[in-house]
């Protein structure tokens, strides 16, 4: 078993931030839901608060488990996740007219999300295993070629901004790893090429497009921007204090929607205002920088990738998420990390917060 | 190992990145908090307007003539309809039309809405019953479509149709009152528009409340004006008028008893009919059409001569058969010369000649100053709306000449609408007094008041002896020259009349007639007008407003329970 020792590695802050978000989250859920009269609604916070205890046990199965072992599961873990990711396209269902989840009896897998991590484990190894090799340039191609199948299936489901999330995960996974000085600007060329390319895509050009635009107030349409004005109503209503737990007047009356998943945020604004605002995106901070802090401590650059990783995949998540619910972003189905009730990336965000703390624990060579 | 250092600029770039969105939410909560605050508590605010029936209005007897339904109007919510064919389908046969027009007049409404200046009312049915109402939004339901909005309201009804139409008026949607006793009385039949505003479900802001409007009763008897409908309507097909007016009035109040106009309308179907031609029916020719009434005026022209000792009964004039005033010829009717003549020939063979000699004798000045007072050239204030005013130029007016004074004499070159007439008549039977003609004798004010119209005496325009003097020569005339006038067991006065009919200020061969009599002579009770425009089967007064006159004179003695004077 794990030697008494390891637990005085374990990052408790780390931890403690992550419960006291997924606490939160769920009092929020209900606050959101309670008004809303579908019982399956209704109950979101309870399956939320079931989904973070199981994910509670497997982040603490993670954290116990070599994070090095993961090494071994590399080449069935990227198959599996290429033909998940295509899988999906045939046989997943359709909402919105993306087709991006797995149905599996009541509860929803979205492959997109797993995608994140286990691209975070197969770029860490591949770039690990290949330090010192030179030139980084060919570190660089490979690792480019084994990310691009994944981004095109998902541009395929349409989904944008998980497209987006792998991409930037991978140049900063990339740019971390040793990337030379000379590189970055042949990397920065790249991610204007993929944006570029990202805008030809039909799919982009009757949705994503259309959404910048009413962002932009480019186009108007009445009601087609209902969402984020809203949202931004609540948000702004909140002022300093809020009106209040169970007290938000846009929040209780449903004047918009998604307010439980990707506009929790919204709510926590309305009715904890911008105090409970900043207590959220602190802890989020915490959370971000923690990783980032075991990857500057790991014994190894495996670890210290498998962090950087985990770090900027929450990190764009969350920015992105508040950039949308400050409108500061278009609208775009991203769930705020540990707080909106969104299962599937709650389970994979446990994970990844367990082989965080796994690295943690064993950032120091021990005396057995 | 790869080197910490790219970790930190890491942090340094996400911490930056976060402060991005952290600046943004102290933005929109604390700086702009004012602005979303304001925004939402618009959103919260509701206000639903409530608003009371509008008053009823009944006859005198208490028979309801117009009165307000619980009605539906559907509106077209042009952010949640799509399905256009299916919503047709389902409105269609709620409002009785074709789907296709339906749809057709939907999807206008929702190119409309989509302009700038959106010009089309989104309103797609309206007084449709609760019945319908809720099968309307039953279908809807089924049928898992939104798009119909559904506002409670009230609908005028008129429960007798087009009996009385053109004096009841009607109303709009909104409903504002148009034409006759519904525009005149609008502001006491309307009910105060009430609101509830509430902060969505959360608190009631305030309650303004909504009252019935007044409710009105009329003077008009159903049973007198039903049948003065139906004669008007026999006479047009007698005569192949191919319009008409019938007045009967109280003489002693100036109420109306009855007021019938053809061709008429039926105010049910106002709204339709305010998009089509026909629009122009909606109104009541007889308060706002003013016409040349002709003959029938020379009653007042001797009554002014008689009240001012310029005549007598007995003083016998000359007519000369031809008289020329500043290049015009006046000729009497029949272009004959009827020699030594008193005011009852006068009257009796309607000679034009001595007439327009008496108006000269008696000057401009004296002769307009009766006109005036006789109610000529000026509204008669009758409750109603859009009643004209006539036209009667005076010596002050540049086109004014002497040759106006010769035919205004017997009422040509003048402009009156029915009321004018028959209330100028009615100061003859009425003693000498001109009174303000009035359809409305009593409101249930909003606050429970009952008020009661008393009638308003306007003028003293001639006195009660030189009254009952003309009327005495009245009936021997009407005796003498129209004496199908006459009604068995009362006396009869009365007077026809004959004027061209106009078109575009050319004379046809067309004429307007009247007669305006009153009964019972001696002490008069009621007083008619008779009118018809452009009869087929004469030109003259006499063969074609008398025996509807005289119909309608004895009816309305039935009716009313005037006893008879006379054997």
């Amino acid at each position: 078993m794990v030697d008494a020792r390891l637990w005085r590695r374990f990052d408790w802050l780390l931890l403690a931030a992550v419960i006291l978000l997924v606490a939160f989250g769920v009092a929020m859920i209900f606050s959101a839901t309670r008004n809303e009269g579908n019982p399956s609604v209704e109950r979101s916070w309870l399956d939320q608060a079931i989904t973070a205890v199981i994910g509670l046990m497997i982040l603490m199965i993670f954290s116990i488990l070599d994070y090095t072992l993961l090494k071994s599961f590399v080449t069935p873990m990227y198959i599996g996740i290429v033909a998940a990711l295509a899988l999906v396209l045939v046989i997943g269902i359709e909402r919105q007219g993306a087709r991006r989840w797995f149905s599996l009896g009541g509860f929803d897998l979205q492959p997109g999300e797993l995608a994140k991590l286990a691209l975070t484990i197969v770029l860490a190894k591949l770039i690990a295993d290949r330090q010192g090799r030179r030139p980084y340039l060919e570190t660089i191609l490979l690792s480019g070629l084994l990310v691009a199948p994944c981004i095109v299936l998902i541009l395929l489901q349409p989904n944008l901004s998980t497209a987006l999330t792998i991409a930037f995960l991978w140049l900063v996974i990339v740019f971390v790893g040793g990337v030379e000085r000379q590189h970055i600007l042949i990397m920065a060329v790249a991610g204007l090429a993929i944006v570029l390319l990202v805008t030809q895509l039909p799919s982009f050009q009757t949705y994503q497009l259309r959404r910048i635009e009413l962002l932009l107030g480019l186009t108007d349409e009445p009601g087609a921007n209902y969402q984020s004005e809203q949202a931004l109503i609540a948000l702004g209503n909140g002022g300093l204090l809020g009106q209040g737990y169970l007290q938000g007047q846009q929040t209780q009356l449903r004047f918009f929607p998604v307010r439980h998943t990707d506009f929790i945020f919204s709510v926590i604004g309305e009715e904890l205002g911008f105090v409970g605002c900043v207590i959220f995106m602190l802890l989020l901070m915490i959370v971000i920088l923690r990783a980032l802090r075991t990857a500057i401590i790991a014994r190894d650059t495996f670890g210290r990738l498998l962090c950087t990783g985990i770090a900027a995949t929450l990190f764009l998540q969350t920015y992105i998420n508040l950039a949308m619910q400050v409108g500061l972003m278009p609208v775009t189905g991203v769930p705020l990390p540990f707080v909106s009730y969104a299962r599937s990336s709650l389970v994979v965000l446990m994970v990844a917060i367990g082989i965080v703390e796994s690295v943690a624990m064993r950032h120091k060579k021990l005396e057995f | 190992m790869v080197s910490s250092r790219r970790l930190i600029i890491l942090a340094v770039i996400i911490g930056l990145t976060l402060s991005i969105a952290f600046a943004r939410a102290i933005q929109v909560q604390v700086f702009e908090n004012p602005k979303y605050a304001a925004a939402a508590h618009d959103q919260q605010i509701e206000t639903r307007i409530t608003l009371a029936p509008r008053g009823a209005i009944f006859d005198r007897n208490g028979s309801p003539l117009a009165v307000s339904n619980r009605a539906y109007i559907v509106r077209v919510d042009g952010r949640a309809l799509t399905d256009t064919a299916t919503v047709a389908t389902a409105l269609a046969p709620v409002i009785g039309k074709r789907v296709e027009e339906v749809q057709q007049r939907i999807e206008a409404i929702l190119a409309d809405r989509k302009s700038l200046t959106p010009t089309l009312s989104t309103i797609v049915a309206y007084n449709l019953s609760p019945q319908a109402t809720y099968q309307l939004t039953q279908t809807m339901q089924s049928l898992a479509r939104g798009g119909l909005l559904v506002d409670e309201t009230w609908a005028r009804a008129y429960p007798y149709g087009p009996i009385a139409g053109p004096t009841l008026g009607f109303v709009s949607l909104q409903p504002v009152g148009y034409s006759g006793v519904e525009a005149y009385y609008d502001a006491q039949l309307s009910s105060p528009v009430g609101q509830r505003r509430e902060r969505s479900r959360l608190e009631l802001l305030v309650i303004t409340p909504t009252r019935s409007g007044a409710d009105l009763v009329l003077t008009l008897d159903l049973t007198l004006q039903t049948y003065v409908e139906a004669r008007l309507a026999q006479a047009i097909q007698d005569t192949g008028a191919s319009g008409g007016t019938i007045i009967v009035l109280e003489t002693k109040t100036g109420a109306v008893l009855a007021s019938a106009s053809w061709p008429g309308y039926d105010p049910n179907r106002a709204i339709e009919l305010a998009g089509t031609p026909d629009a122009r029916l909606l109104r009541d020719p007889a308060v706002s059409d003013a016409y040349e009434p002709g003959s029938v005026l020379k009653v007042l022209t001797i009554a002014a001569a008689l009240e001012l000792g310029q005549v007598t009964p007995q003083t016998i004039l000359t007519d000369t058969g031809r008289l020329v005033i500043h290049n015009k010829r006046i000729y009497n009717s029949d272009r004959g010369r009827y020699g030594r003549v008193n005011i009852e020939d006068i009257l009796a063979n309607s000679l034009n000649v001595p007439t327009a000699q008496i108006a000269l004798d008696m000057g401009a000045e004296a002769f307009y100053q009766r006109f005036r007072l006789f109610g000529l050239g000026h509204r008669t204030g009758i409750d109603l709306g859009n009643e004209a005013s006539g036209v009667l130029r005076t010596p002050s007016d540049p086109e004014w000449s002497r040759a106006d004074l010769a035919t205004n004499s017997y009422g040509q070159g003048l402009m009156a609408t029915p009321y004018q007439v028959i209330n100028a008549i009615n100061v003859i039977a009425n003693d000498g007094v001109l009174m303000q003609p009035y359809v409305v004798q009593q409101w249930r004010a909003t606050n429970g008041e009952i008020v009661r119209k008393q009638p308003v005496p306007v003028a003293r325009v001639i006195s009660a002896q030189t009254a009952r003097a003309l009327r005495q020569v009245m009936t021997r005339a009407t005796r003498r020259g129209t004496p199908k006038a006459l009604v068995k067991g009362y006396p009869v006065a009365g007077k026809t009349g004959t004027a061209d009919w106009y078109l575009n200020g050319v004379k046809q061969e067309t004429t307007i007639v009247t007669y305006v009599g009153f009964l019972p002579a001696d002490d008069p009770r009621i007083t008619i007008l008779v009118k018809l425009d452009q009869p087929q089967s004469s030109k003259w007064s006499a063969p074609t407003t008398v025996p509807v006159f005289h119909d309608v004179a004895e009816r309305a003695c039935q009716i009313l329970g005037i006893p008879p004077t006379m054997d």
